[in-house]
């Protein structure tokens, strides 16, 4: 008997498949319950069917059809995430080239461009809040004080500036996450291309358009995609900075998702909007997945 | 010569921009500092002082009696230190099968795994609170846990298939051949050659769990189990706000993020790609 259960044992250690899915078992489940589950129960409550029963019903989704709310919000939701990446990346692009440069004390500044990026979004979320703050914010001040407004600024409570000052403290924090990717695709151009280009007497411009952007293509779009994943879902700092409104004034996607589900308990409906963010984000994410999937399967 | 002059003038221009780039990064961090040192009155004073007037300790000893922040860290560091350890070793385990064996199901897994980070918190947060609240676990620290593995679990994955594949198989099927089975293999070969990214990846899921907002905001409500993000979030949002304490506590829940992410910065780009993307 105990040679039997040592034989089953010896031969499921030398089963490459059995092995290979039990080493995946644990995380199978974890995927399937805390994923898996509540993507199926999302979908279902979306067409107005929970485990208990319902009657399939398109009606959320035409709801959100007819909600000026959820217009306002989409709208919303691409300016906050197509001003934040796109500054990120143009200001990540810039502080990159710089930090590759061999001039001394680079590895200060290199410490300094990412000091942003390591503050939890919650935090950078209240201070820019006390720094915004009408009456006494230091940015209301220092504005007053260089002549370039004639009163105190409502920054976070007012229509045209609330969402807008959201985005720069977005900037701020996010910049050096595509720095960071930057960086390391210049540190992977070989050095070799630039001699070349200087032996034939290329420009600095022309060296950048031809060398360095060719090279940088597919970092670039990697951190395009992973920037825009991330934007597009976060709640964090609109949640500390204003909470959506005034109103629903700076309520994106999955702010509004939050606050159908939790405060106002329309399951339904917060799940249409959500199985719509999702499509969307799918969508936006097609070139990364391929790309991260044709290295991945060309590693082999 | 002239070449030597046009260097002088271009490193002067690459400074000034850094040093603009620094400013711009470093004057919220210094305003947030200075603020933590006044004294309230100081904090709300008419033009505003840039550096305190009096350094003082007010905000560093009153945000303990504002708000039950020790609670609050302890509460993050119970959360997010287990889940952490959990997603690491939960993860290893798959990314070592994925990385080593070629099995039918692999590359739907690998692929489940991709896509599960890209869905949106807010989608998952819902039906996971019912689940919780069926089981009981709803405003405790263990179903808050749980569901930080669920957010930690695809991105340990993927980051550790990056550092398992950069080991050459090689080494381990030379280790096979030499009498080990795959999981001693497992234990002799990948994990002690892949040490410091197992810490970096732990430390990063510590650290995702760390800054969370949303589903601590989602899945508690009581002080008891508030998490340090989530109580300096309902702290901005009242009525009266005590600026100088929460600052301080702001800084002090910034530190292990920003002494971590700093240390291991050069984890970050190779471990969010799976290697795709070399750091």
């Amino acid at each position: 008997m105990k040679q039997k259960v040592k034989d089953i044992i010896t031969h499921i250690l030398e089963s490459k498949d059995i092995i290979a899915y039990i080493l995946i078992l644990p995380a199978s489940m974890v995927l399937l319950f805390v994923l898996f589950y509540p993507i199926l129960s999302t979908i279902l409550l979306s067409f107005g069917i929970d485990f208990s029963g319902g009657i399939f019903t398109f009606n959320y989704y035409l709801r959100l059809f007819t909600d000026n709310e959820f217009w306002s919000t989409i709208i919303n939701t691409i300016k906050f995430v197509s001003f934040s990446v796109s500054f990120q990346l143009v200001l990540g692009l810039i502080v990159a080239l710089l930090l590759n440069k061999p001039v001394k004390g680079i590895v200060f500044f290199r410490v300094i461009a990412l000091l942003p990026w390591t503050i939890p979004r919650v935090v950078v979320g209240s201070n820019w809040r006390w720094m915004y703050n009408s009456t006494f914010g230091i940015i209301n001040y220092t504005l007053l004080k260089l002549g370039l407004v004639s009163e105190n600024i409502l920054w976070l409570s007012t229509k045209s500036t609330a969402l807008y000052s959201i985005i720069i403290a977005n900037i701020w924090r996010g910049f050096p996450f595509p720095m960071l990717f930057i960086l390391a695709g210049l540190q992977m151009i070989p050095k070799s291309l630039y001699e070349a280009a200087s032996i034939d007497g290329a420009s600095d411009w022309s060296k950048f358009f031809y060398i360095t952007l060719p090279n940088l293509k597919k970092t670039i779009i990697v951190v395009l995609m992973l920037s825009t994943i991330w934007e597009f879902r976060q709640i964090d700092l609109i949640m500390t900075m204003t909470g959506g409104g005034p109103g629903t004034l700076t309520d994106v996607l999955a702010t509004s998702i939050y606050k159908q589900y939790f405060h106002f308990f329309q399951f339904n409906y917060a799940s249409a909007m959500a199985i719509t963010m999702s499509a969307m984000m799918l969508i936006v994410s097609i070139p990364y997945v391929r790309i991260i999937l044709s290295s991945y399967e060309g590693g082999q | 010569m002239k070449s030597d002059k046009k260097k002088v003038i271009n490193n002067g221009f690459t400074y000034f921009i850094l040093i603009l780039m620094s400013l711009f990064v470093v004057f919220p961090i210094m305003w947030m500092i200075s603020t933590s040192l006044k004294t309230e009155q100081e904090a709300l004073l008419i033009p505003p002082s840039w550096v305190p007037h009096v350094v003082s300790a007010f905000g560093f000893s009153y945000m303990w009696k504002m708000k039950p922040f020790l609670l609050y860290f302890i509460n993050s560091l119970l959360t997010a230190g287990p889940a952490a350890f959990l997603s690491v070793i939960i993860g290893g385990l798959s990314a070592y099968s994925i990385s080593r064996f070629r099995f039918r199901y692999r590359k739907i897994f690998t692929i489940s795994v991709l896509f599960t980070q890209m869905i949106p918190g807010v989608l998952i947060v819902g039906p996971y609170f019912k689940i919780l609240n069926k089981l009981s676990l709803y405003n405790t620290r263990l179903g808050l846990a749980l569901g930080y593995i669920a957010v930690a679990l695809p991105f340990c994955t993927w980051m550790l298939k990056g550092y398992f594949d950069s080991i050459p198989k090689e080494l381990d099927e030379a280790a096979l051949i030499d009498g080990c089975n795959h999981i001693t293999a497992l234990f002799k070969i990948i994990l002690p050659l892949s040490l410091p990214g197992i810490v970096a990846t732990f430390v990063f899921s510590f650290l995702l769990a760390w800054g969370d907002l949303l589903w601590a905001l989602s899945l508690t409500y009581s002080e008891s189990v508030t998490t340090i993000t989530l109580g300096i979030a309902n702290s901005v949002g009242e009525y009266r706000v005590v600026w100088p304490a929460l600052m301080a506590a702001a800084l002090i829940a910034s530190i292990p993020s920003v002494l971590l992410y700093t240390i291991l910065q050069k984890y970050i780009v190779g471990g969010m790609t799976g290697g795709s993307v070399k750091g």
